[in-house]
């Protein structure tokens, strides 16, 4: 089943001179419990793949479908719906609200969504992450990886169909990185997590079901080994 | 944490600095709206009270009236209270003049004609007279007296009453005797007047033209209590009313001020923080969830800074009637220093509230805008346009001078913001210090024409009387001396003695006027205003002052984290000064440009709409300049201290 798909989406920022090609006649779909990561030099278009897929920013046209909703169809406010049920988002850094502790960021997407978090799940969740005995502190007090970790965890929170993470081991060293990749596997074994990922780094490119590589706005599938 | 919008408290105490500058703005523009409200409704009630006291309560009267006049007035709806009284002419008491009247028992006390002792003339023989005249004759009630009536019939009255010294007449040693309503019937009146006091929230120019229409008055005969219907908003009077628009305008700039100074201030806080809410949108708040935090965390500063702020401008108007008390007791000795004004902070709560909400829906709706992609393409400000001009800049002035004019000019926002409140504090000062003219408080007393002495007599006075006094030295003759009057200036140092020489050269029929007292009291009222509406000005300078500060702080709090980059990057301390100070100028500059003009502007407005002469006010916009620059240097040096204090991965970090 297609939790994913994109067909033939393009994105172009500027005009004239200044005109960018960021995506060209991009389509491609996605299972669930799939995990994809995606590559490419910098500069090829990777992110605003994923902020495309996320609904952040509006396509210059094409189409994007996520769990069978065209999310660029729909109104601002089901948008906002949609996207705190159904995405989960990592990012390379500024990722927590700086003023609330760690259990507190975690939980933050369910309060948003006018729902009682579920004890049990967010002390399992802490657990898995390994920041049971940190809950309470703030991002400030915390290394980067544990920030990141807590991070997926606040993008696990609201069991997303979808997780998107834009290079979320560029900042870390090699053990936090492992860490990370770790995680984001194991929400898709435990889970069922489909995860998207961005990476610079080859090596936890082969973590994934499937590579995606960019090009120039292009994007094409590496014949990764399929589970 | 239980709901999403406790990230608003949490917010606000996880940023103290911020939120402390935030709050000091919203106190000083409430403190400011309730400040200047409760000192005009103490001044209002005070006024109320003095012209009750010196003119009496009632609003319009009849000259003269008609028998059938008075039944058809006081039998009217409308009416609250009414009462006749008549001057019967001269009487004679021991050959000397007395007034006679007469009074309605039932508005007596509307005139202040208060019952001391005894009570009111029934009878035909009974009389009332005043305290002081009994005393001096020292009569009890009970006592007769002989007095010869304005008939010419002379006989003996029994004192039945006594009231309270009636203030003029005491000055003009002529006792006023009152006598009974039957003894008055007996006598012809010279004069009467028919008082009416309305109801309360009755219409009084409508209830008086409604009557002068009915009974066919003529406008000559009826006559207002022109002060107290001036306080009640009910006048006529084309000069009162020209005055409480002006007065509509500057409570109005206050009140745009209070909104402007707290729409700044919240304006300034969400605008830092778009990347924070760009996160947000991404892990799914809505518009409307954005915005509800937004006047979440508005709200919980209200709370805070409303009842300070109401304190705050208690404090002012307690200070500024305390320094009414003390600087001009005789005038003012009567003013509650604790006044309590409903007006004044119902007036700063609703500013609160209405510029809060304002004030932050706006910045709400702006916060609510913030696309996601703004979480993942990291820019910390709305976007920063206009970097062309650079160059210019950077030709002209040293790198980081260059900078920060730079800064200042391309966050097109911050610039509006930090602008417009400096223009609007000039623009109040400006606009306020129209009415410190003495020419507009009716007192003008510097005049070359005051006579500080007056003689008067009932016989000719010779012109030779006249070339004698201006003979005297330091004594000089204004105008043109009539046979029964002569106006007298003084000019020397030593006043007593010349007054004494003045008295020497006449003779007992010529009564010396001394006026001197009188001027120097009027003198004094002026000064006194002057001096109270300066204190307003000045309330308003310094509010505008600390806001500015207090803006300015916020502004560079707020970009603390750029400037450590800056910092980390090689700028040396000096130069970040610079380039700040360049910055918090250009800022101050700005708004002092555009203050100054648009303010000289409502200045020459409101002159021409009082028809006074306007010149160009010089002193006062070097004053506001010097302040200006002033201001914008001093609001860096805080915060400069507190960044250069905190090491420079601390902040970056912190990202
Ligand atoms: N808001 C924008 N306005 C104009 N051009 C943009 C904008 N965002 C991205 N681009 C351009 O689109 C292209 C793709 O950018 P994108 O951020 O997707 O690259 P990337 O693959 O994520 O690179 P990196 O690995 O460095 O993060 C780039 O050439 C970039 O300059
Ligand atoms: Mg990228």
């Amino acid at each position: 089943m297609n939790i994913l798909s994109t067909l033939n989406l393009y994105k172009t920022y500027g005009m004239g001179d200044t005109k960018v090609e960021a995506l060209k006649q991009v389509s491609f779909s996605v299972s669930k419990g799939e995990f994809v990561s995606v590559i490419g030099p910098s500069g090829s278009g990777k992110s605003t793949l994923l902020n495309m897929v996320g609904a952040l920013d509006q396509p210059t046209s094409g189409m994007v479908m996520i769990d069978g909703r065209e999310v660029h169809k729909m109104k601002e406010e089901e948008l906002s719906v949609f996207r705190r049920r159904n995405i989960g988002f990592v990012f390379q850094s500024f990722n927590l609200i700086p003023e609330l502790n760690v259990e507190e960021n975690i939980v933050l997407p369910i309060l948003l969504d006018y729902q009682k978090p579920d004890q049990n799940y967010i002390k399992e969740l802490l657990g898995l992450l390994g920041l049971t005995e940190r809950k309470r502190h703030l991002p400030s007090q915390l290394s980067g990886g544990q920030q990141q970790r807590v991070a997926i965890g606040r993008a696990l929170a609201t069991k997303p169909a979808i997780i998107l993470a834009d290079e979320p081991t560029g900042n870390l060293d090699s053990k936090n990185s492992q860490d990370v990749m770790n995680l984001l596997k194991l929400s898709v074994d435990q889970y069922h997590q489909t995860v998207i990922m961005i990476t610079h780094n080859h090596s936890y490119a082969s973590f994934a079901d499937r590579v995606f590589q960019v090009n120039d706005g292009m994007v094409r599938e590496l014949g990764a080994s399929r589970r | 944490m239980k709901n999403y919008l406790d990230l608003a408290p949490k917010y606000l105490s996880g940023h103290k600095n911020k939120t402390r500058l935030t709050v000091l703005s919203v106190i000083m523009a409430v403190a400011l709206v309730v400040g200047i409200f409760s000192m005009l409704d103490a001044l209002v009630t005070f006024e109320k009270a003095q012209v009750l006291k010196s003119e009496g309560n009632y609003h319009i009267l009849i000259r003269n009236p008609t028998q059938t006049e008075i039944d058809t007035i006081a039998s009217r709806i409308d009416v609250e209270n009414s009462g006749i009284l008549k001057d019967l002419g001269e009487g004679k008491i021991n050959d000397e003049t007395c007034a006679l009247g007469y009074m309605d028992g039932n508005f007596a006390g509307n005139l202040n004609i208060v019952l001391a002792e005894g009570e009111a003339p029934k009878n035909d023989h009974e009389i009332m007279l005043e305290k002081w005249y009994l005393d001096q004759l020292a009569l009890h009630i009970g006592d007769t007296i002989n007095i010869a009536l304005s008939n010419g019939i002379t006989d003996d009255y029994v004192i039945s009453g006594v009231i309270n010294d009636w203030g003029a007449t005491k000055a003009a040693s002529i006792p006023f005797e009152f006598v009974s309503k039957g003894t008055s019937e007996g006598l012809s009146a010279v004069t009467s007047q028919y008082f009416v006091l309305l109801k309360e929230g009755v219409n009084i120019q409508n209830a008086e033209r409604e009557i002068a229409a009915g009974l066919n008055i003529s406008e000559d005969r009826v006559g207002y209590n022109e002060g107290l219907l001036a306080l009640m908003l009910q006048t006529k009077n084309n000069r009162v009313l020209t005055f409480y628009l002006i007065g509509v305008v500057l409570f109005g700039l206050v009140l745009v001020t209070g909104v402007v100074m707290i729409y700044n201030t919240f304006n300034i806080s969400v605008m830092d923080r778009v990347r924070q809410f760009g996160l947000l949108r991404c892990i799914g708040a809505s518009k409307k969830q954005i915005r509800r935090i937004v006047r979440r965390e508005s709200l919980i500063i209200l709370l805070k800074a409303i009842p300070i702020g109401v304190l705050g401008g208690m404090f002012i108007t307690f200070i500024c009637s305390g320094i009414l008390k003390i600087y001009n007791p005789y005038l003012f000795g009567d003013i509650s220093i604790f006044s309590f004004s409903g007006i004044g902070i119902g007036a700063g709560v609703l500013t609160g509230f209405l510029t809060v909400l304002i004030a932050s829906m706006l910045p709400a709706k702006k916060a609510a805008k913030v696309s996601p992609v703004n979480a993942v393409t990291g820019s910390e400000t709305v976007k920063i346009s206009g970097r062309q001009k650079q160059g210019v800049f950077t030709r002209l002035f040293p790198v980081e001078i260059a900078m920060g004019v730079n800064n200042a000019i391309n966050k097109k926002r911050t610039l509006i913001l930090m602008t417009s409140s400096i223009a609007i504090s000039i623009i109040l000062f400006l606009g306020f210090s129209v009415l410190v003219n003495p020419a507009f408080m009716g007192m003008k007393t510097d005049e070359p024409y005051t006579p500080d002495l007056t003689l008067t007599s009932d016989q000719v006075m010779t012109s030779e009387l006249s070339l004698k006094l201006s003979q005297l030295e330091d004594v000089k003759v204004l105008g043109k001396p009539t046979e029964h009057l002569i106006d007298l200036q003084l000019s020397g140092k030593n006043d007593e003695q010349t007054v004494n020489e003045v008295a020497a050269v006449i003779d007992d029929t010529i009564t010396l006027h001394d006026k001197r007292q009188m001027n120097a009291e009027a003198d004094n009222a002026f000064m006194t205003i002057a001096v109270f509406i300066y204190g307003f000005v000045a309330v308003i300078a310094l509010i505008s002052i600390l806001n500015m500060i207090n803006t300015m702080n916020t502004s560079i709090v707020s970009r603390s984290k750029y400037l450590a980059m800056l910092r980390a990057v090689g700028m040396s301390d000096k130069q970040l000064n610079k380039m700040v100070l360049a910055q918090s100028i250009t800022y101050s500059l700005t708004g002092c440009i555009i203050g100054c003009g648009l303010g000289v502007l409502l200045q020459k407005k409101l002159l021409d709409f009082l028809a006074a002469d306007w010149s160009f006010p010089l002193y006062q916009i070097v004053g506001i300049t010097v302040i200006c620059i002033m201001t914008g240097t001093l609001s860096v040096i805080g915060p400069l201290k507190k960044i250069k204090k905190t090491v420079i991965s601390e902040t970056i970090t912190s990202l």
